[in-house]
């Protein structure tokens, strides 16, 4: 074929194969489109590759390392070794076997990839540049799916040993000590698993507390496992600069208006994430951006040129994978002609952190605002004996409802499984469920999940596994 | 003691505001919950609104003919104790059981008495209208399942406006599909004469999802426009209508005017060619009195009208308003000419009572001072017969073998075909233009 300003027709264009993009293109493929998905990187974009996936393999690589080093149940005696670059190679071969099936998947739908860079030339019209060649695309839709990347600090540029949560997912070494900027989920998440593969963990965090969006008594749970990976915390704290040198990084940072400095072999800054909006001529497309480079969309992800639709981490809400492959299918739907429209009740959050850390729907500031009455139950793990039987027995379920319905309106769970216990709280949040519902619903014994059945009856006041005050 | 705040409540969906027709209360009268308060009226009905609680009234905001918006102070009582205490509950049963469900908002109740006065957002509605979900508080949840919100979606009903006959209000598939089948029947059996056309969703647009859009502003309809919309289905649907269209030569009418207006100013009178057009429709009424009739087709008969109320659509900020010329048979030039002036503000500052908007026999609309020509008018049904007037242009005519200046105004009559067969309308209109070109017949209607 001659390389030039030839241009192909095509049904839909997704641009960006993460989370939001490879589902968006499965569903318009299932509905019958004929689509042509553009990534620049790898299929399965940060999630797969650089984010949720390898961080959750380096996070249960580093708890089996933990528990051989401090010894789970007593009586077995573990002699533990590390080879961190093994550990980085299974890592990758989890990555591979998700990412691969992605693309089986793809290949499978009939959605055909192009590796490239795609940009806007017009309403209609994306320019792709692969390595080797550019190439117009002619369209009648486009869903722009290409999320987002960590926000890079003035003061903080990264290079060599100041690195972004990709690099330090990769790192082939333990580092002896390794500075955090950011106290958010990423900075919890990667400080605790490296304090646990045996690093020196520093987490400095700008406000006064860390994990910021969360509520204190759940960042007292963590900050309680923190300290017993020896991990220093230090709030209200500001970086203000990075000197690298051969064998480490100087980070310098102020904190209530005293200059301190770490020495560490990497800084690793995790302060956001802003949209990759920047790079795609959106103004060809006549498509405008807010101030955060979010691009305004209506309620089936449309953006203000009707023809092209925008998901996950490039619209408003939070940057999570779900809620981008939960907005990829309705724009997919939307496409094909479906009456589909981003109409969630609730969307769970989760930290991997130690312990683990999930949320969904409401907290009790939130609903109080909202809610003439507001009613709660909290039943704690070490009440639960699945909880105490895998040595888990720190956390709570803390069930959040409408004082006067009791439907319940959200839910938090740290500890052991939080991330799974969530599902159930979400589905009961959509449903609109009531304590009532959750208290009458038989949870198998002895599981984790009675907690959530417990802390239903707490909320009742009737708990049968907890003496009333 | 205490003071009670009562706001005035919805009266039905759609509808903000209502005109206070009359009090049945006075200031200092003691009432009894759910003795009516006054007569409110709006365009489609006279509701009583009943008195929410027992006390005596204090004070009333709004006089006689003004029109109250939903949520304004509307009536303070001043209460005993125990009411005072008891009133966030009270309210709610005393208008449910005149008849109107309530859903009554006990929104930081705390914060309200505290300040020592007690007031509740009530929205009264009759109880066969849909009644909307509760949630209006933004960020409350409409109780629904993501499948039965999917089906609303599907069949374009707002999920919030849906009545939720489950636990806690709680939406069912079931309650979709009962404000569906609502939508389709629960207009009233209507008789012969009534066009079967009623207002409501189409099967296309029902078909659209609901949802929000960046490409749309979504703006309910208000209580006017509605009315509006229902005037002119029922009209379009029931009356076939054909239109005539023709010139007057009003080159003498326009030298009239201009000498006229010296003498309007001195008696500050604005002399439009309105009260013309008006004398020239009146004279072709009285020549061809099928056009100022009305068809009665259940008792099979035309009404001929003997009085000659005409009715002037305007253009309103909140739509088309029609205020009418009563008795316009019987009116001077200059009384015309004031009349239209005075009704006209009225429509366009809101204060047009219904009665003035009432028993025409035959309308006018003007689309001359927008610039428009020609047009076909919508009957202001069920009148027979509505002459457009479109603008006056400059124009060379041929006259007596000569090309000289004119001007020319653009006339559109229609009329139902039912009752007027189009020669007799051309005719009308024939002489509606003979009386406009020659300004000394109208001396001779008068």
């Amino acid at each position: 074929m001659v390389v030039g300003e030839l241009t192909e027709e095509v049904e839909l264009i997704v641009i960006g194969g993460g989370p939001g993009g490879y589902v968006a293109a499965i569903r318009a493929a299932q509905l019958g489109l004929q689509v042509l998905l553009i990534e620049k990187e790898d299929i399965g974009g940060v999630c797969l590759n650089r984010g949720c996936i390898p961080s959750k393999a380096l996070i249960t690589a580093a708890e089996d390392y933990a528990k051989g080093i401090k010894g789970n149940v007593p009586g077995i005696e573990h002699s533990v070794t590390i080879d961190f670059f093994k550990v980085q190679e299974w890592k990758e071969s989890v990555v591979k076997k998700m990412t691969q099936g992605v693309d089986t998947l793809l290949k499978g739908n009939q959605v055909k990839i192009l590796k490239g860079e795609a940009f806007f030339v017009g309403p209609d019209e994306v320019r792709v540049m692969t390595d080797t060649e550019a190439h117009n695309y002619h369209f009648q839709h486009c869903i722009i799916a290409t999320g987002s990347r960590p926000v890079e600090l003035a003061s903080l540029p990264y290079g060599k040993r100041v690195l972004t949560s990709t690099e330090a997912l990769s790192l082939q070494n333990v580092p002896k000590r390794l500075a955090i900027v950011g106290g958010g989920y990423i900075g919890i998440e990667l400080g605790q698993a490296y304090a646990k593969f045996g690093s020196q963990v520093t987490i400095l965090e700008g406000t006064p507390s860390i994990l910021p969006a969360f509520d204190p008594s759940i960042t007292r749970l963590i900050m309680r496992s923190l300290k017993e990976w020896k991990v220093e915390v230090v709030t209200g704290a500001l970086a203000k600069s990075a000197v690298e040198s051969a064998d480490d990084v100087q980070l310098t940072y102020e904190v209530n208006g005293e200059e301190r400095a770490v020495i560490a072999d990497y800084v690793l800054v995790t302060v956001g994430r802003r949209p990759n909006t920047d790079e795609l001529g959106l103004n060809a497309a006549g498509i405008a951006v807010d101030e955060k480079g979010l691009i305004p969309v209506d309620q089936q992800g449309r953006t203000s040129e009707s023809r092209i639709f925008a998901i996950g981490d490039v619209v408003a809400g939070p940057a999570l994978a779900h809620k981008a492959s939960y907005e990829g299918k309705v724009a997919a739907e939307a496409i094909a002609g479906q009456h589909s429209a981003v109409d969630y009740s609730c969307i769970p959050a989760v930290v991997f952190a130690d312990p683990e850390v999930a949320v969904v729907g409401l907290n009790e500031d939130e609903a109080g605002r909202l809610y003439e009455k507001v009613t709660t139950g909290r039943f704690a793990y070490g009440a639960n004996g699945r909880a105490v039987s895998i040595n888990a027995a720190i956390g709570y379920v803390k069930l959040i409802a409408d004082g006067n319905s009791g439907v319940l309106v959200g839910a938090q769970v740290v500890g052991a499984e939080a991330s799974n216990l969530i599902a159930e709280l979400a589905l009961a949040i959509e449903m609109n469920a009531t304590l009532e519902d959750l208290a009458l619903t038989i949870h198998a014994h002895p599981t984790l999940p009675e907690i959530v059945m417990e802390a239903a009856e707490v909320a009742l006041g009737t708990p049968i596994h907890m003496l009333k005050k | 003691m205490g003071i009670y705040q009562f706001e005035f409540p919805e009266l039905g969906e759609g509808i903000h505001e209502g005109k206070v027709a009359k009090w049945i209360v006075h200031e200092g009268e003691w009432v009894r919950e759910d003795e009516p308060l006054a007569e409110v009226e709006n365009d489609k009905a006279v509701v009583e609104i009943p008195s929410p609680i027992e006390g005596k009234v204090v004070k009333l905001f709004f006089s006689e003919g003004a029109v109250a918006s939903v949520g304004e102070p509307f009536v303070s009582f001043e209460t005993n104790g125990v009411t005072e205490n008891s009133n966030s509950e009270m309210p709610k049963t005393s208008i449910e059981d005149a008849g109107l469900a309530t859903t009554a908002h006990e929104v930081k109740q705390a914060e309200v008495e505290s300040a020592g006065i007690t007031t509740l957002a009530t929205r009264a509605m009759p109880i066969d209208r849909k009644v909307p979900n509760e949630e209006t508080i933004p960020g409350r949840r409409v109780l629904a399942i993501p499948s039965v919100r999917k089906l609303a979606r599907e069949h374009g009903v707002n999920i919030a406006e849906v009545m939720g006959t489950g636990e806690h209000g709680k939406i069912t598939r079931q309650d979709v599909f009962a404000y569906i089948e609502n939508q389709d029947g629960d207009e009233p059996a209507f008789n012969t004469t009534e066009a079967p056309h009623q207002i409501k969703p189409s099967e296309e647009a029902r078909k659209k999802p609901f949802f929000t859009s960046i490409h749309e502003d979504i703006v309910p309809l208000s209580s006017i426009r509605k009315s509006i919309m229902e005037a002119l289905v029922k009209s379009k649907f029931s009356a076939p209508h054909v239109t005539m269209m023709d010139e007057a030569d009003v080159t003498e009418l326009v030298s009239l005017r201009n000498e006229l207006k010296q003498m309007a100013a001195v008696r500050e009178v604005k002399l439009t060619f309105l009260p013309f057009i008006v004398k020239a429709f009146i004279a072709a009424l009285k020549k061809y009195p099928y056009l100022n009739s009305e068809l009665d087709e259940g008792n099979a008969e035309i009404k001929l009208k003997k009085e000659y109320h005409i009715g002037i659509a305007t253009d309103t900020d909140r739509g088309l308003l029609v205020p009418v010329l009563h008795h316009a048979n019987h009116m001077s030039m200059w009384e015309l000419a004031e009349q239209i002036s005075i009704l006209s503000s009225k429509a366009r500052t809101g204060k047009i009572k219904l009665e003035e908007m009432k028993g025409s026999t035959a309308s006018i609309s003007n689309i001359g001072s927008a610039k428009g020509l020609f047009f076909t008018p919508i009957l202001n049904y069920p009148e027979v017969a509505i002459l457009g007037v479109g603008r006056i242009r400059a124009a060379l005519v041929r006259k007596d073998g000569e090309i000289v200046d004119a001007h020319m105004m653009a006339l559109s009559l229609s009329f139902d075909h039912r009752v007027v067969d189009g020669a007799m309308a051309q005719w009308a209109l024939n002489e509606v233009k003979e009386v406009l070109a020659d300004p000394k017949r109208m001396l001779m209607e008068v």
